[in-house]
């Protein structure tokens, strides 16, 4: 409440008016009963904030393996190696796949959503053997087109449709999910060359709130169905010979087999409870079929933070009052009326300030610690190739080395020891993001890339990486795998390379002289966003007060790889990113 | 400090009266209701807690964001030079923000949809050159200054092999397949009050300027076609935001 001054001064010879007396300490006492305000309390005052005074949060996830195996026996992603996976219909209708609900007053929420998602099942539909019912019958035989995997060889896929939004299974079979028909003739004709037989994945992924799809957090185009222009200029306009614009099809969603999908948002909410949802939907392809295709995309790993930052004080403040006696007409003044009931009492309040008599909004920036008790961002520029395998999805190993070891390979760490400001002590909510700029995924062969069907196997190349953190106490890692993400190799073109080629050849350059000689390109160039949530529920009681180091860790796999393709033959090279870490008492 | 009673009213006295109102108004610290009511309070109760209402908004935490729904289409014959590497805002993928008071961190953030047609061109049919990769990349910005982490480059998507018998226009084209998201983000620590502007910019090679006579022919249908290449980044929805701590 504003300042506040006494109508008069008293003075010897004034009358004691009683309603002058009252003067003297009522506006007081009316300031104290649930009026006080950053106006009236000192700057210097540090105000304990109760929980969740400052802002609140709720975090779900939800951890699905798919099952990509260990060294030796890697495979392809499937819906057939997790229970917790969740399905994405082909019915172009937004579905949740991580929900959670806040109740707030008027406030804007800061929202995180995670997502990642695998492409784990298609038809050829171009293929011969289509019969467009999304049910790949006895006459299409999928195994004679895909003749040439040769590794790892048929692992089982169902065959999903849904009901109601209800997941079937139709049909267990054992076709090849991640099979390519390819030959080195093939690898510069993706109609032929790609298992997806030319199409993206056709995925968007989005935050809703309440129903509401927030538009802006939509990961692709807002016409899905938007064509692109390609590029080509003729050079003579006017020429009755200049071929017509050429466009792209499908480029407003996700086009990766797998991806981890990270999302966000700042969103105005009114007071009450609030359902914030991860949706995602697919794009289709074609009109008739394509909700019945035998492709399906599944959302393994989510997550999803909601941060409540209050933006108008709540309706609900506590009121407590101090009543002093008031002075009326032919009262005794005595030390009682005017002191011991009236100023004396009024005093005492404001020598002992109760939450209640303070009004909504009483406090501001100056009359607070800040919450952040750490916060750090780490940058790495450093290209790097590393060889370390993925040692399965559950797995804590670490790669001491980059090169030919199975476990995760730490590639940037946050130091979060207790000198360095981390809180060991307080009930907090630690924030992690991070983002790696992988610029190729590679397969080597010792052989001849004339010799063999190079286009087989290089988008069986897959990086993972995720989130762990030190503990001191227990001297390991702990990984949380929750955050990790995945993505494959995906350029058309065969990024094989000969493993024992001449020295002009280094890594990363592409050797088939007839096509590609001399490149030393990066043909991934993805940005893989990370994140992670860590508070008391998510990690034993005494993980955060005992969390040393926060790191981003890396590996790689062949999916349907047996042991033929270890040994260095497989790496992940990356060139830069960062890893931000805030830890926010609650 | 509590507030000192000057004046202990007792039955029987004559009341003071410069001592009343020493205890009703002084400009003296810590004397008189009025006056340390008057911003002067720091005797909180020993259990008080703030609750939630009594946080006046935005003193601890804030969020701002920006967004653009409709594609952007940048062409690298359009905006750029061969010669420098010119970034360009993406337009809808920015911030500027006033920040009142010095935070203990920002969190800035941005996504975006990207597809991009980067061309390979192989065998040039008139130079001879042996390839072409024109660099298409993304960075952002700071106040202006470089994130030197943020730094992305889109991935080639399109195959070209330039050779008058053998050229496909469509089938060699993969930029479907490199449609992919993108969120990042950084984190300034130590921030000081008032503006603050984060841009995502885009830069594509002009290689049209170094190798004019870049060209796709066909013979196919008896006409002889010559076409400049350009490569192109395409921005879909995107977003910029920022979370800021006090």
């Amino acid at each position: 409440m504003s300042y506040i001054f006494p109508r008069r001064r008293l003075r010897s010879a004034d009358i004691l008016d009683p309603e002058e007396l009252n003067g003297d300490f009522i506006p007081a006492a009316e300031l104290c009963s649930g009026k006080l305000n950053a106006h009236n309390v000192s700057r210097t005052v540090d105000v304990t904030p109760d929980s969740a005074a400052l802002f609140d949060y709720v975090y779900e996830k939800g951890v699905a393996n798919p099952g990509m195996g260990t060294p030796g026996a890697f495979k392809e992603p499937s819906h057939e190696n997790s229970t917790n996976e969740v399905a994405i219909p082909n019915t172009f209708a937004w579905t949740a796949m991580e929900t959670a609900t806040i109740t707030t007053g008027i406030s804007k929420l800061w929202i995180l959503g995670f997502a990642q998602y695998f492409w784990t099942w298609w038809d050829d539909e171009l293929g011969s053997g289509w019969d467009g019912s999304g049910i790949a019958d006895s006459s299409f035989n999928m195994e004679g087109n895909y003749p040439n995997h040769g590794f790892g060889g048929w692992t089982s896929a169902k065959e999903v449709v849904f009901d109601g939004g209800t997941q079937v299974v139709l049909n267990s079979s054992t076709y090849d999910p991640w099979g390519e028909l390819a030959t080195k003739y093939d690898a510069h004709n993706p109609s032929k060359g790609y298992a997806a037989s030319g199409y993206p994945c056709g995925v968007q992924f989005a935050i809703r709130v309440d129903g509401q799809v927030l538009e802006w957090t939509i990961t692709g185009k807002h016409n899905p169905f938007e064509t692109t222009v390609v590029p080509y200029q003729p050079a003579d306009v006017l020429s009755a010979a200049a071929f017509p614009p050429n466009y792209v099809k499908r480029t407003g969603t996700c086009g990766p087999e797998m991806f981890p999908v990270r999302m966000g948002s700042v969103f105005p909410v009114q007071a009450g409870e609030h359902t914030i949802e991860v949706v995602a939907r697919r794009i289709p392809r074609s009109a008739a079929s394509f909700s019945d295709a035998a492709d399906h995309v599944y959302t393994f790993n989510r997550q999803l933070f909601v941060m409540d930052m209050p933006t108008f004080p709540s309706a609900t403040a506590s009121v407590a009052t101090v009543q002093p006696d008031a002075l009326e007409s032919e009262d005794v003044v005595s030390a009682k009326s005017i002191g011991t009931d009236g100023i004396d009492a009024v005093r005492d309040a404001l020598n002992d300030v109760q939450p209640g008599y303070c009004g909504r909004g009483a406090f501001t920036r100056d009359h607070f610690a800040s919450p952040v008790a750490f916060s750090t961002q780490e940058t790495f520029s450093t290209t790097t190739t590393a060889y370390n395998h993925y040692p399965g999805f559950s797995s804590d190993d670490v790669a001491s080395t980059t090169t030919d070891e199975s476990g995760w390979y730490l590639i940037q760490s946050v130091n979060t020891a207790s000198s360095s400001g981390w809180n060991t002590t307080d009930s907090t909510v630690v924030v992690v993001l991070a983002n790696i700029s992988v610029t190729k995924m590679m397969l080597t062969t010792t052989a001849n890339p004339y010799s063999v069907d190079i286009g087989n196997f290089y988008r069986d190349v897959v990086a993972s990486f995720q989130l762990g953190y030190y503990r001191n106490d227990t001297g390991a890692w702990v990984m949380m795998k929750r955050s990790q993400g995945s993505v494959n190799h995906q350029l058309w073109w065969s990024m094989n390379k000969e493993k024992y080629g001449s020295s002009a050849i280094t890594d990363g350059k592409i050797v088939d002289p007839g096509w590609l000689e001399g490149s030393d390109n990066e043909p991934d160039r993805f940005d893989v966003a990370l994140m992670v949530i860590i508070d008391d529920s998510t990690e034993a009681a005494d993980a955060i007060a005992n969390i040393t180091s926060i790191g981003l860790f890396g590996s790689v796999l062949q999916m349907g790889n047996g042991s033929a393709q270890e040994d260095n033959e497989i790496s992940y090279t990356y060139d830069k990113g960062s890893v931000q870490v805030f830890q926010l008492k609650k | 400090m509590t507030i000192i009673k000057d004046l202990d009213y007792t039955n029987g006295n004559t009341l003071s009266v410069d001592s009343h109102n020493e205890n009703v108004y002084s400009t003296t610290l810590d004397h008189g209701i009025m006056s340390t009511a008057n911003g002067d309070l720091t005797d909180l109760s020993s259990s008080f807690k703030c609750s939630k209402e009594h946080v006046w908004p935005g003193e601890v935490f804030r969020g701002h964001q920006d967004f653009q729904y409709d594609t952007a289409h940048y062409f690298s014959n359009t905006i750029s030079d061969a010669a420098s590497e010119e970034f360009v805002p993406v337009v809808g993928c920015a911030l500027r923000v006033y920040m009142p008071y010095d935070v203990t961190f920002a969190l800035w953030q941005w996504s975006f949809h990207l597809s991009a047609f980067v061309p390979q061109i192989d065998q040039l049919y008139d130079t001879g050159e042996d390839r072409v990769e024109p660099l298409v990349k993304m960075r952002s910005t700071l106040n202006g200054a470089t994130l030197e982490h943020t730094v992305r480059a889109a991935p080639l998507s399109a195959y070209l092999l330039n050779e008058p018998t053998n050229v496909d226009r469509e089938s060699h084209h993969f930029e479907h397949y490199m449609a992919r998201p993108y969120d990042m983000a950084h984190m300034a620590t130590s921030v000081s009050a008032g503006w603050h502007e984060l841009q995502v910019q885009v830069f594509l090679e002009n290689f049209a300027d170094d190798f004019e006579s870049i060209a796709m022919d066909d013979s196919a249908d008896g006409f002889t076609r010559t076409q400049l290449i350009n490569s192109r980044a395409s921005f879909g929805i995107r977003n910029a935001r920022v979370l800021t701590v006090l």
